[in-house]
């Protein structure tokens, strides 16, 4: 079985340039970088995760542990797909081409050396010493490797995620993977905060006034921004830990349960920004933003 | 497998600038175009909905002190995110509108005391300190008129410490914890005659 986690990525696309106007200047490159995905997808499929014990499962979970489920991935599978987004990447930018061509060796290097699977934190030092070295600014490389192994972790993971009892669940890091939200929605339905994980697309429910970093439920240290004519996308923030998280209304979505929320991410990047410069910091430890982006709006 | 940190990148000068998400389309440049006063913050605060005894669970958003939306509050096990027609109107005890649809105060929302005085027709502005204090001593002097510590059942004195001069009537509008506390109050005055207006 073949697991393609950005399939309906057209459709999101399309909904995203409808709601937030600046996107539409990205959309070949997004276009293009999806298609990749998939693409490699479904040229070289991958093992699937077994069945976890459901009873093990509900226990650990109703400990309030998460199950921390970080499968080894397969060096050749993610070198070989970041290869392919560098390719689409100096596509959509020739002046590109060399950056791209040194990640490209940066990851035959990393290949070599680790023939074999790597966790995700080996990936992510690959991703610091990317930017350490100025091939790639902070904000592409969140993009690179967050896409792409949010791509091994959401086939892999599918399945599990399915039968996941999340609604036993009330801790603000991912069930599943334990990694911290970076996004979420509303539910349409209810209006429920719904947090997404960013690697392997797991949602849960969360307090809707509660800090998912910090556990702070002070009501005056708790709030959100949104920009006039962008109401779609709320930065959610904590006063205490000084943290943010993206929220999408899922009244204006219309797609209860199918929005693919990675895209919505990349189109409202200006929130980031915004958030950075209002001196609020990622909770989820994705920087999305350049130190050179972020000058304080007050000066 | 542990990896120290080691360079993987052995670069010679290849990369002059490193490759930014500007680059290919994702610019984010248009964020110094938004007028810092097009940010608007906002609080969200949960509460109990006032209008009937069921008690649903609201989110109200507060923006510079001022309600702007309310909502029925997902976590809340009674109404788990829903409202019923009343209670969606939560922002209209604040805000109505005018003519041409845009809110305004609601100028029937009282924001203060107001007194008819015994025989009066009209009522007179107070202040809560004033109100606090009469009710206060009208309850203390009715009581202490009419406090009946004894009454005679088939010839035999019975202690029952009571005014049956005052009678209480509980609100929806207050919370659980409020009528609790209410209910406390009236019974240590001696008030048997306890009433509430829910009837669901």
């Amino acid at each position: 079985m073949i697991i393609l986690p950005y399939k309906n990525y057209r459709e999101e696309i399309d909904r995203c340039i409808r709601l937030y106007g600046n996107f539409r200047e990205a959309v070949p490159f997004i276009e293009k970088v999806f298609a990749v995905l998939n693409e490699y997808i479904l040229e070289n499929p991958i093992e699937i995760a077994a069945p976890l014990d459901e009873m093990k499962t509900y226990e650990t979970l109703q400990k309030g542990q998460s199950l921390n489920c970080n499968p080894p991935l397969n060096s050749s599978a993610v070198i070989g797909m970041l290869k392919k987004v560098g390719v689409a990447i100096k596509e959509t930018n020739t002046s590109l081409k060399n950056n791209m061509k040194v990640l490209e060796e940066a990851g035959e290097r990393f290949l070599t050396e680790n023939p074999d699977k790597m966790g995700k934190k080996e990936f992510m030092e690959l991703r610091d010493e990317l930017v350490k070295e100025n091939v790639l600014e902070q904000d592409m490389a969140t993009f690179i490797f967050s896409i792409v192994l949010s791509s091994f972790y959401r086939q892999y993971l599918q399945p599990v995620n399915e039968v996941l009892r999340t609604d036993i669940w009330e801790g603000g890091d991912c069930p599943l993977c334990g990694e911290k939200p970076h996004f979420g929605m509303l539910r349409s339905s209810d209006g429920a905060k719904q947090l997404e994980c960013w690697l392997c697309g797991t949602r849960w429910v969360y307090s809707r006034v509660k800090c998912p970093y910090c556990g702070n439920e002070e009501r005056e240290e708790l709030g959100y921004f949104s920009v006039e004519g962008m109401e779609t996308c709320r930065v959610y923030f904590c006063r205490q830990c000084c943290q943010y998280y993206k929220i999408f209304d899922g009244s204006k979505l219309n797609m209860d349960g199918a929005e693919i929320l990675t895209i919505h991410n990349l189109a409202t990047l200006t929130h980031d920004l915004l958030a950075r410069r209002e001196g609020f910091s990622p909770g989820s430890g994705l920087e999305w933003i350049n130190q050179s982006e972020i000058v304080d709006r007050h000066d | 497998m542990q990896l120290t940190r080691r360079s993987f990148l052995k670069l010679t000068g290849a990369t002059a600038a490193a490759a930014t998400l500007a680059g290919v389309g994702l610019n984010k440049a248009s964020a110094s175009t938004i007028d810092p006063l097009r940010i608007k913050y906002t609080k969200e605060y949960t509460t109990i909905c006032t209008f009937c005894g069921v008690g649903c669970g609201v989110v109200c958003h507060v923006r510079d002190g001022v309600i702007v939306n309310a909502e029925g509050d997902p976590d809340h096990p009674i109404n788990e995110g829903t409202l019923c027609s009343k209670g969606s109107s939560h922002y209209n005890i604040s805000y109505v509108y005018d003519e041409k649809g845009k809110p305004k105060p609601n100028p029937n929302r009282l924001t203060h005391v107001l007194y008819r005085a015994p025989g009066s027709s009209s009522y007179e502005t107070k202040n809560w300190d004033w109100a606090l204090d009469t009710i206060a001593r009208r309850i203390k002097d009715t009581r202490d008129q009419n406090y009946v510590e004894s009454v005679n059942v088939n010839g035999r004195q019975v202690t029952v410490n009571r005014t049956e001069a005052i009678s209480w009537l509980g609100s929806a509008f207050c919370t659980d914890e409020e009528n609790y506390l209410f209910h406390k109050m009236a019974r240590a005055m001696g008030v048997i005659n306890i009433d509430h207006c829910a009837r669901l």
